[in-house]
């Protein structure tokens, strides 16, 4: 049956860095929103000639990254090309480091690393109905390509790990992370194995071009149904790269392993290779940065609940105004609450949340002959809540309050409230 | 020489215009029949030489004019791979013959700010592949010494146009004998500088790690000079040293005495021209008058050089010319001439999966034991003399449909290459029929200082 089948999923993240220029050229590194091929010069247009020297700020972004995600940082690096030929690869070649990455090994949330590289990005196509564009405006963007061990046991654990990536890398400022941009983008490499089978399968269906968690998650759950099946029919799988429709709900093929390139892989000549020396080293790894990892333990130690925690963690903006709100005075909980729960706060600065509380605070109504007539009004027009409360219902009491609050915008002071309801409903 | 030319510049004996001007006729005249530019640039060569002229006229310290631009007004020009703006750069392909480029090479700018006027694009082979500089698409490059002949390679029209006087000094790159081998063929002198001293930023790379950039000139001096404007660290290159650029020309005629000169004992095989090996020890002889002591000594892995140097260079080259994919420059790839693609197909397969460790990795194993024998040697020995090319210049056709026999005349020549060290190419006489015979002083990395006080006091004597 096809859920005898387990799962073996590995996923490969690439990530734009956003670095002022670009990876092997002082180009301004803005992908998206300059005009066409304004951010050129002769390097990332692959004019001949022109030589890469490499962006050691885009290297130490890379090196945080993954010395964060707790990847093992190397101390040699050599940059070597891939050779292959396309409209958006310039040179012939791109520049990346696969034999000796940025880093090796380790792990993330029991997921293992492989490894961690930093490319450089290919120009983009852009196709009309009769020519194709080439923007080389992304062309030597600084990539980096994060590949982990096929460690996944199912699919939301793969979705939740790729979520983490995001925040760290956002946490760390080294990439906007956005799937929907493109600057982040997924493929997964996802196969299937009978029970009881210990060794890798001999074959693995690598799925592209995945542009947001949501469809992540449907394309897996698909793929994974897909190749159990398969199976079942007693038929075989192929290495293969699919992709996902998303109004079908089904995968498809997109290219078998008989078209693989052979990359024909040699040493950059014009790259020396980059020794990580100890003192390089010891400014990534000392370097003062805060994880979301951390951020949730702290806030777990701070009294938080697991929904604070989960909305402030994930949203590193919001975070900044609950730390805001809190320095003006207030405590964890309640500037949790300001910041996540109250949606009149939603676009309040922490200055005008704490204007606006002082006023509720100072202008409290506490004169009973005030108040009196407006509870009054209040049990009027709310008999059957009053019977409720008089046969013992004591969330009755809490409405009457609340709905004298209404009329008074918050202002009533409760307890007063409450003696006056009691003194009348006696 | 140009120190003279500098001199008569200041003393108002001679005017920027007119210097240029008579360099222009000069090619005017010659061109034609030796065949070494590819482009002249005219009318931008006369406007800098007058603006050379307004600076001069305007100026209140000559000497001071002069020695931040120290040649100003010396008319020169480049191999037709290096990149210069809005000059036409070909490469001597076809695949390039309308390609202008929008930058110049950092060599094309240095001596643009140190006042050189360029006078336009010399022929070479094309994309630097060959050793006669027949493999042009724009026609052989002739030699002035007999123009039945070939001037050399790749760096043809370099040699050719400094031998013709057509200029004064040219530049020109080197990545197997390409500046040396021409120097030879044309009686001038060329420098291959130490692998980094100079900038190999916006010239067409052939093979990266072995691409020297440096120039012919008619003496040891004038070489000097124009290196001193060329070498040192480029931030566009990530491959130039830090290494402090020299004065190559303080002590240039400093006593050699005592010097210690290896004789390589693989370097004078039988398979050499014996007139060349002839004029190659009366060379020696000529060190020993001055004092320096000779000293015999081996590289015994030099007969792997020639395969190990092939082997890497047509597998950067292969991956090196992927860049012209028919989408860009304005031809397709079926422009590309017959020794491309020979070299991208030798490449591509010493590159592929299952030959990548038999071919690259054991090509580049054997240039470490390269390395490491002259290593050796210079712990015993301050330079190595060797002839140059072990044939006398070929008649024009006569190697050119053999490549081994083109790739056989560059034995004398790579293994300095495959180490990165600096060689300096002395003329040395000519033979029986008249032509030109070359040697070359090879120096450990970063002492090109002492290969032009040693190339000075041979000249002394020689000329
Ligand atoms: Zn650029």
């Amino acid at each position: 049956m096809t859920q005898d089948y387990s799962m073996v999923l590995g996923l490969e993240i690439h990530m734009q860095l956003n670095t002022d220029s670009k990876m092997f050229c002082g180009c301004k590194n803005d992908p998206f929103e300059s005009d066409a091929n304004t951010n050129v010069c002769p390097v990332c247009l692959g004019l001949p000639g022109a030589m890469p020297v490499p962006n050691l700020n885009a290297l130490k972004n890379a090196q945080l990254f993954a010395h964060s995600v707790g990847a093992k940082l190397q101390t040699k690096i050599i940059y070597e090309r891939k050779n292959y030929f396309y409209p958006d690869l310039p040179k012939g070649f791109q520049l990346t480091c696969p034999h000796n990455p940025i880093a090796v090994g380790g792990s993330l949330n029991g997921i293992n690393f492989r490894e961690i590289h930093l490319e450089e990005d290919t120009a983009k196509s852009i196709h009309t109905d009769d020519l194709t564009l080439i923007d080389f405006n992304k062309s030597g963007v600084p990539l980096l390509e994060i590949v982990t061990e096929p460690d996944f046991t199912d699919i939301d654990q793969a979705v939740e790990f790729c979520k983490e990536i995001q925040l760290i890398a956002r946490y760390l400022g080294v990439s906007e992370a956005d799937m929907e941009k493109g600057n982040m983008r997924l493929e997964a490499n996802i196969s299937v194995r009978k029970p009881g089978q210990v060794e890798l399968p001999n074959y693995r269906v690598e799925m592209k071009n995945i542009n947001s968690f949501s469809f992540m998650k449907k394309a897996l759950q698909h793929e994974l149904r897909r190749q159990a099946e398969t199976l079942v029919n007693g038929e075989v799988l192929v290495q293969e790269t699919r992709g996902f429709n998303e109004v079908t709900g089904k995968t498809f093929s997109q290219r078998s392993k008989e078209e693989a390139n052979d990359y024909r892989y040699f040493p950059e000549p014009d790259i020396p290779e980059i020794e990580v020396d100890d003192k390089w080293m010891s400014e990534i790894t000392t370097r003062d940065v805060l994880l979301p990892s951390e951020l949730r333990l702290k806030l777990k130690e701070k009294g938080l609940n697991d929904q604070y925690i989960l909305r402030l963690v994930g949203d590193f903006s919001l975070y900044e105004k609950y730390l805001a709100v809190m320095d003006l005075g207030y405590s964890p909980s309640e500037s949790a609450n300001f910041v996540v729960n109250i949606s009149e706060y939603k676009e309040k600065s922490p200055l005008e949340i704490d204007k606006i509380e002082k006023l509720k605070k100072t202008s409290k109504i506490t004169d009973e002959a005030i108040l009196s007539p407006i509870v009054e009004t209040v049990i009027n027009e709310n008999s059957k809540v009053v019977s409720d409360f008089k046969s013992g219902n004591a969330s009755a009491m809490q409405f009457l309050i609340g709905q004298v609050m209404k009329s008074t915008q918050g202002k009533a002071d409760a307890q007063i409230v409450a003696s006056i309801l009691n003194k009348l409903l006696a | 020489m140009i120190a003279d030319i500098i001199s008569k510049l200041k003393n108002k004996e001679i005017s920027a215009l007119e210097l240029t001007k008579s360099y222009l006729n000069k090619i005017e005249s010659e061109n034609p029949d030796i065949n070494a530019f590819i482009t002249v640039t005219n009318d931008s060569a006369i406007k800098e030489a007058s603006n050379v002229d307004d600076l001069i006229s305007k100026s209140e310290n000559l000497d001071e004019l002069f020695s931040k631009m120290p040649l100003l007004g010396i008319p020169l020009a480049h191999k037709d791979i290096f990149s210069t703006k809005d000059v036409k750069t070909t490469a001597a392909s076809k695949i390039l013959e309308d390609y202008i480029p929008v930058y110049d090479a950092t060599v094309v700018s240095k001596l643009k700010s140190s006042g050189g006027i360029s006078l336009g694009k010399l022929n070479c082979d094309a994309f630097a592949h060959g050793a006669t500089g027949e493999n042009s698409d724009f026609g052989p490059t002739k030699n002035p010494y007999d123009k039945s002949r070939v001037a050399g390679g790749s760096s043809s029209g370099t040699g050719a146009a400094v031998a013709s006087e057509m200029v004064v000094f040219a530049t020109g790159t080197d990545t197997g004998g390409s500046l040396r081998n021409p120097a030879s063929f044309t009686n001038t002198v060329a420098i291959k500088p130490t692998y980094g001293r100079v900038s190999r930023y916006g010239i067409f790379a052939m093979s990266s790690s072995l691409d020297s950039i440096g120039h012919i000139t008619t003496s040891a001096e004038d070489s000097a000079l124009v290196l001193s404007q060329t070498a040192g660290f480029d931030p566009f290159d990530a491959t130039t040293s830090k290494h402090p650029v020299e004065n190559y020309l303080e002590n240039i005629g400093a006593d050699i005495k005592g010097k210690k000169i290896g004789i390589v004992k693989e370097y004078l095989s039988d398979e050499i021209d014996s007139e060349i090996l002839e004029k190659t020890k009366s060379a020696i002889n000529i060190y020993e008058k001055l004092g320096a002591e000779i000293i015999d000594i081996s590289l015994p892995n030099s007969e792997y050089a020639l395969a190990s140097y092939y082997v890497i260079t047509l597998s950067e080259v292969s991956s090196n010319l992927a860049r012209f994919d028919g989408i860009r420059f304005g031809f397709d790839r079926d422009k590309f001439g017959d020794e491309a693609k020979r070299r991208i197909m030798i490449g591509t397969y010493a590159l592929s999966a299952g030959f990548y460790d038999e071919f690259y990795v054991k090509a580049q194993k054997v240039r470490t034991l390269i390395i490491q024998d002259f290593k050796k040697a210079f712990e015993k020995v301050d330079a190595i003399l060797a002839p140059v090319s072990p044939v006398m210049p070929p008649k024009i056709g006569e190697v050119v449909d053999d490549p081994m026999k083109n790739y056989l005349m560059d034995i004398l020549t790579v293994p300095v290459n495959l180490a990165g060290l600096p060689a300096l190419s002395l003329p040395c006489g000519f033979s029986s029929k008249g032509l030109p015979v070359g040697i070359q002083l090879i120096g450990d990395h970063f002492s090109e200082k002492n290969l032009y006080n040693l190339g000075y006091n041979f000249e002394r004597i020689s000329k």
